[in-house]
């Protein structure tokens, strides 16, 4: 069953269309990986979906509902969650401060299960590793109790065995979570553990 | 997370930068409270020197000029001005104080006058000024003369004499001892100095109540009646009682105060006009005690005190705009991962703004201790001098010749604190609405762009 459903929708900047028309359907319990060159537009694709920006034409429809009518706002409050390259973390809070931006629940239990512990919970974000910021990126996602998760390259400044861990924690969370993962990436071998690989070349984007 | 924990733990965690806008707050706060006070001090400074200046007018007698057997003759005519003539002229205007002087002599058993030019037994006598508050007189107003001991004749003085340290030490007398006056006239018959008076002699018994010292010398030889050492000031029912003044009515001078120099020309031509008084024998001299020459110095002062004041303010608040400006602006990322969290715009501003105005309001507190040392060390050094110059009407109903206590000039009310606070306050308000608008008018992916 779709979550997310985008309906012939069209984008440009500076006269330059970057997505012609495209539709597409996003299912809850996979992991989707969108790949293509540089500039293609994968991100502004993700921020549609997200409801970042909106399209020039056509619509994004969330359960069947267009994202725009109860306001991008409150679309990325309640059902989208992001996890950027950068992770993008706020740097004066804990990575349970962090998490406990976008969820009244503990933030502990989460942060846990991702493989922080109690006293790395309470550092500044700053002082963790890369793999553990983003760690803290993801738990951020979880915790927000959203059904979509948009990730932005999310293991782009990450080395291989890291990279593949929080492969395999994205899996998790939509084969065990039952969430849709939505992950923009320009790696090949990412893209392989997707469950649905999408590509986007010259506006279009194709089911590989 | 609700947007005040948000605000808090940036101002826990982010030390340097609050602690920045803290001081900068403080310091502009502290500026402006004390300029505020500089500016109220110097408004209050002009208005009590104006009072303390004050003007008056002279209701005088003129004098007329005879010729007696080829002889130029200059006689000082007598006013008659009544009680029923100074209510009418009280109406006129916001007349502080009215000092009626009746002028008489007198003798005493019990006192030996300072002689001078002739001097004998029956022209041993001094001249009485008998009046409603001595203080106002010429003589202690210019420093003539000087209230040495004891206090000043006021309205409320009964059977009160102020004599001069000469008198008091060739006849051992001072403050609070009784003596008995007798009244006189001085004359001159064939070039003889002598006492004139025709009808019963009258006698009172009265207080000295002050004793002046002269400051001014007359070294001129003169009558013994006519000497500043022998007069003697007293409370208009001395005169009264011995019979060389009649009840309500003043022949000597009237001298009304007026409070604020301004007002001089408004009453004078309005008492021109009493038709009660006759104009050919009375005349009024006004008096602003320099105050026209000082008036347009003094407008100067407070006009460059206020451009001052308005130039300060300006750079200030611009100041303080650009800082917090540039200081949202730096939040760029922090309002992107914020809104892509789902966390809403205005939640953003709110959190922003309830930062800076808790920082602000520490700030305030800070800036008011300041302010009051800062009121506490320079009250003296700028003010001093000037308040002790100033005298006070209190002074002049209680009789003393005491100065003014510290006015505390630079001490502003509550209300005015809380203004400065509130616009300031205001002005931090809109420059984070102003600088985070500009961040939050962006779209959430336009702003994850800039990072």
């Amino acid at each position: 069953m779709s979550i997310i459903k985008v309906c012939d929708i069209k984008y440009s900047y500076n006269n330059k269309t970057v997505l012609k028309n495209i539709s597409m359907e996003f299912e809850v319990g996979k992991v989707y990986a969108v790949v293509g060159v540089s500039g293609c537009g994968k991100t502004t694709f993700l921020s549609l979906i997200g409801g970042l920006d909106s399209p020039l034409d056509g619509q994004v429809l969330f359960q069947g509902e267009d994202i725009e009518k109860k306001g991008l706002a409150w679309h990325r409050k309640n059902n989208v969650a992001f996890i950027f390259q950068n992770y993008n973390l706020i740097d004066y809070m804990t990575p349970a401060e962090n998490v406990a931006l976008t969820s009244k629940l503990p933030p502990l239990p989460m942060l846990e299960r991702l493989g922080l512990t109690k006293e790395e919970a309470k550092r500044n974000v700053l002082k963790l590793s890369g793999g553990q910021q983003q760690r803290v990126a993801i738990a951020r996602a979880l915790a927000s109790d959203a059904s979509v998760i948009l990730a932005d390259e999310p293991t782009g400044n990450l080395d291989e065995d890291t990279a593949n861990e929080i492969m395999g924690i994205l899996k998790e969370c939509a084969h065990q979570m039952k969430k849709c993962v939505i992950i923009v990436t320009h790696s090949n071998d990412l893209a392989a553990q997707a469950d649905v690989v999408l590509c986007l070349k010259k506006g279009e984007l194709q089911k590989r | 997370m609700s947007f005040m924990k948000r605000a808090s733990l940036y101002i826990l965690r982010k030390k340097g930068k609050t602690f920045g806008i803290f001081l900068l707050i403080a310091v502009v706060s502290t500026f402006l409270v004390s300029c505020v006070s500089i500016l109220n001090a110097a408004d209050i400074l002009t208005a009590d020197i104006r009072k303390s200046i004050g003007a008056a007018f002279y209701l005088r007698a003129n004098s007329s000029v005879t010729t007696k057997k080829g002889e130029l003759s200059i006689e000082k005519n007598n006013i008659n001005i009544t009680d029923n003539d100074i209510a009418k002229i009280e109406k006129y205007g916001d007349i502080a104080y009215c000092n009626p002087i009746n002028y008489g002599y007198a003798k005493s058993e019990e006192i030996v006058f300072i002689p001078g030019k002739n001097d004998n037994l029956q022209n041993n006598m001094g001249q009485v000024t008998a009046l409603r508050y001595s203080a106002l007189h010429a003589d202690f107003a210019e420093k003539v003369i000087s209230l040495q001991q004891g206090e000043h004749i006021i309205k409320t003085s009964e059977k009160a004499i102020i004599v001069s340290s000469e008198i008091a030490e060739k006849n051992n007398l001072s403050v609070g001892d009784n003596v008995i006056l007798q009244s006189a006239e001085f004359g001159v018959e064939n070039s003889e100095y002598i006492d004139v008076w025709k009808k019963d002699k009258k006698t009172v018994e009265v207080s000295i109540v002050g004793i002046y010292e002269i400051l001014v010398e007359n070294t001129s030889a003169t009558a013994t009646a006519a000497k500043q050492e022998n007069r003697i000031y007293a409370s208009l029912d001395v005169l009264l009682s011995l019979g060389e003044s009649e009840a309500s009515v003043y022949t000597g001078e009237v001298d009304f105060y007026v409070a604020d120099p301004d007002e001089l020309s408004e009453i004078v031509p309005k008492v021109r006009q009493i038709a009660e008084i006759d104009w050919k024998t009375h005349f009024i001299r006004t008096n602003d005690f320099e105050y026209s020459k000082i008036s347009d110095r003094l407008k100067s002062l407070s006009n460059l005190i206020k451009v001052l004041f308005v130039c300060v303010s300006v750079v200030s608040a611009a100041i303080l705009t650009l800082i917090l400006t540039f200081g949202a602006r730096s939040r760029v990322q922090e309002s992107g991962i914020f809104l892509a969290v789902g966390i809403s715009k205005k939640e953003v501003l709110m959190q922003f703004l309830f930062e800076t105005l808790t920082v602000a309001l520490t700030a305030f507190v800070f800036s008011y201790i300041s302010y009051l040392a800062i009121q506490e060390g320079f009250t003296d050094r700028l003010f001093a001098d000037i308040s002790s110059k100033v005298i006070t009407n209190a002074a002049l109903e209680n009789g003393a010749d005491a100065s003014l206590k510290d006015q505390g000039y630079l001490s502003l009310g509550i209300g005015k604190i809380l203004t400065v606070y509130s616009v300031q306050f205001f002005v931090i308000a809109v420059s984070i609405l102003f600088s985070s608008r500009m961040i939050l008018r962006l779209k959430p992916k336009k702003i994850l762009q800039y990072i």
